[in-house]
């Protein structure tokens, strides 16, 4: 059975890694060449900008050189996992039905969950391996990149970086295989894997990510809360976390409201703005970079929850339904 | 079914299928003994694929049971005793024949790959071809290979002649049948024709409207069956109503025929023997209402 789902798949495969190879070199070609760069500009290991060698200068300089790339990257990394999900999983039972090979193979010596995981784990395993891989090494060589990037906290640095890559496309070769395994139609299962996987990875990243673990919280004056966002190092909230909330307080120390709506134009800044409101103090409550893996590991355990639950489901349908 | 099961190929009891759009078999009982070689006959939609998807263990049965080689078909894959040729002949388009008999080894642990690369060989097929690229007539021998490749007791086609030209009929047929003498297996062949069958099978199951009209040796069934002709009498036939299968009036003739021995007691009428197709014939279109309402003109064969 093996080497029959080997012989069904191998393109398929063979066409997958080829792809993520090829994205895996340009990330290995800019992490060398940003490197590089950085060494002969004297900005080696710079994040922030401060008063010493990493100037505004030098760091905007940088920036404008790798901007494009920085924007354009996670695109494609966004849409690996779902496409090379889809196409691993999406045809691999609704072809079979749609050709009505499954009643060859179902009518030889062969059982049922032996020829359903055998062409899972054939057209899977090699993706998944392909896309931790990659998820890794983006990590690995965006990391010099982060001042372009403003770290891998936020969207679409942390969807496109570690272990949740493997994850997103273990869900959307689950999503696949299950629908083409009950609706037994490869576009409508395919249509279905990015209608699914949208719809989990935006709802998990506004409504299930915030609350993984305890934000860090900080306070501080008007002044420092409203450099939160540049890139000086002097903020409350670094360049490179993920801020999720914020709150203000008056000089006694209460909290009161901020109403943006009424700053005027006679203003002129957003502090005297705060001032007026007679607001002193700024909380900033923020996931810092040190958190990253800890929110990898949450995020991808849900996806592989998802994901083994639906498989189940293909299994148990596989089990019972008609063939 | 018990203590038959030593001679018994396949075995129905009250076996049911239903679909969410209703019954597509019902009450149906039957045996087949071992080294029969018999035609399941039905209209399409008789019922013919369900009985056979429920043998292989690709359905599973509403109600009653089935029995292949006395045991009870399941999710574990087909037995390995029996083998079956799906009706649109499914094989992997993209493999080449040899892949596909490397295929066939693959998926069963009993398996005669010299017997299965003979038997392309004979059907003269190119083993380097892609199964996409073979005429009707070759899948089909190619696909007959590899049900033949697990030197099965029982073999199992559904309709395997149905989109072939009438030299590629003849010559599946004749490569099933010289297989067939070699290994004495038992073979059950559906058809909704039944000329492709006569001559051939020597044991008849007869489905219409998902239940079992006939089944039988078709020396019996004959035996047990005449068709009674005469004149057409304005008193009607006179004869038992539970005898009689099938009246058809032409013109001033009655043609009737009529089972069980009920014509002992007649006078007046032609006693012949029916043929297999006259029988078979006649109990299809008692079994089709529309068909049997019609005027005796049409009813003319």
């Amino acid at each position: 059975m093996t080497w029959i789902a080997w012989r069904q798949q191998r393109m398929q495969v063979l066409l997958s890694i080829a792809l993520i190879a090829v994205v895996t070199g340009v990330l290995v070609y800019f992490r060398f060449d940003a490197v590089t760069y950085m060494a002969d500009h004297g900005i080696s290991g710079c994040v922030d900008i401060d008063d010493g060698r990493c100037s505004t200068s030098a760091m905007d300089a940088f920036a404008g050189r790798y901007k494009s790339y920085v924007a354009v990257l996670p695109l494609v990394l966004l849409c690996l996992p779902v496409l090379l999900g889809m196409f691993a999983g999406a045809p691999l039972f609704a072809r079979e039905f749609e050709q009505g090979t499954h009643i060859f193979a179902l009518t030889q010596s062969v059982g049922r969950i032996r020829w359903w995981s055998t062409k899972l784990l054939i057209a899977a395993v090699p993706v998944l391996a392909g896309t931790a891989l990659l998820g890794l090494v983006a990590t690995w060589s965006l990391r010099p990149l982060s001042f372009v990037a403003h770290g891998r906290m936020t969207t679409p640095g942390f969807e496109t970086q570690g272990i949740v890559v493997t994850a997103y496309t273990l869900l959307a070769i689950a999503v696949g295989a299950t629908a083409g395994l009950l609706w037994r139609n490869t576009v409508a299962a395919m249509a279905l894997t990015i209608a699914c996987y949208l719809l989990l990875l935006i709802g998990v990243a506004a409504v299930a990510r915030p609350n993984y673990t305890d934000p860090v919280e900080r306070r501080g004056t008007v002044a420092e809360g409203n450099a939160i966002g540049s890139q000086s190092g002097r903020s409350l909230v670094p360049d490179d976390a993920w801020r999720v909330g914020s709150a203000y307080y008056n000089a006694a120390g209460t909290a009161v409201d901020f109403d943006p709506s009424s700053c005027k134009s006679t203003d002129g800044t957003i502090e005297t703005c705060l001032s007026r409101q007679q607001i002193a103090t700024i909380s900033a409550s923020f996931h810092p970079d040190g958190q990253f893996w800890r929110l990898q590991l949450t995020e991808s355990l849900i996806f592989l929850v998802a994901a083994t639950a639906l498989l189940t489901l293909g299994a148990w349908a596989l089990l019972k339904r008609l063939l | 079914m018990g203590t038959d099961t030593g001679h018994v190929a396949l075995a129905a009891r009250d076996l049911g299928k239903r679909y969410r759009r209703g019954w597509a078999l019902r009450n149906c009982t039957f045996e087949l003994p071992l080294g029969r070689v018999s035609a399941l006959v039905g209209p399409n939609g008789a019922g013919k694929s369900t009985l056979m998807a429920l043998s292989t263990g690709l359905l599973r049965p509403s109600e009653g049971a089935v029995e292949v080689l006395g045991n009870t078909p399941g999710t574990g894959g087909t037995d390995s005793k029996l083998a079956f040729l799906a009706q649109d002949k499914p094989l992997y388009r993209r493999f080449t024949v040899d892949e596909m008999l490397h295929a066939g080894r693959a998926l069963n642990p009993r398996w005669d790959h010299a017997y299965a690369h003979r038997l392309v060989q004979d059907a003269g097929v190119n083993p380097a071809a892609r199964i996409s690229t073979l005429s009707g007539g070759q899948r089909t021998r190619v696909a007959l290979a590899l049900a033949l490749g697990r030197r099965p007791q029982l073999l199992m086609l559904d309709e395997p002649l149905a989109d072939l030209d009438p030299l590629a009929r003849e010559e599946v047929m004749q490569a099933v049948m010289a297989e067939v003498a070699e290994t004495g297996m038992t073979v059950l062949l559906s058809s909704h024709v039944l000329a492709d069958m006569e001559g051939v099978c020597d044991h008849l199951i007869l489905l219409a409207g998902g239940r079992v009209h006939l089944a039988g040796d078709v020396e019996d069934l004959l035996a047990n069956h005449r068709l009674l002709i005469g004149p057409r009498r304005a008193e009607g036939h006179g004869l038992p109503a539970g005898a009689v299968i099938e009246a058809r009036a032409t013109g001033r003739q009655e043609t009737l025929l009529v089972r069980n021995g009920g014509w002992t007691a007649t006078t007046g009428w032609e006693q012949l023997e029916p043929t297999l197709e006259e029988l078979a014939m006649a109990y299809l279109r008692s079994a089709s209402p529309s068909r049997s309402s019609r005027s005796p003109e049409v009813a003319v064969a």
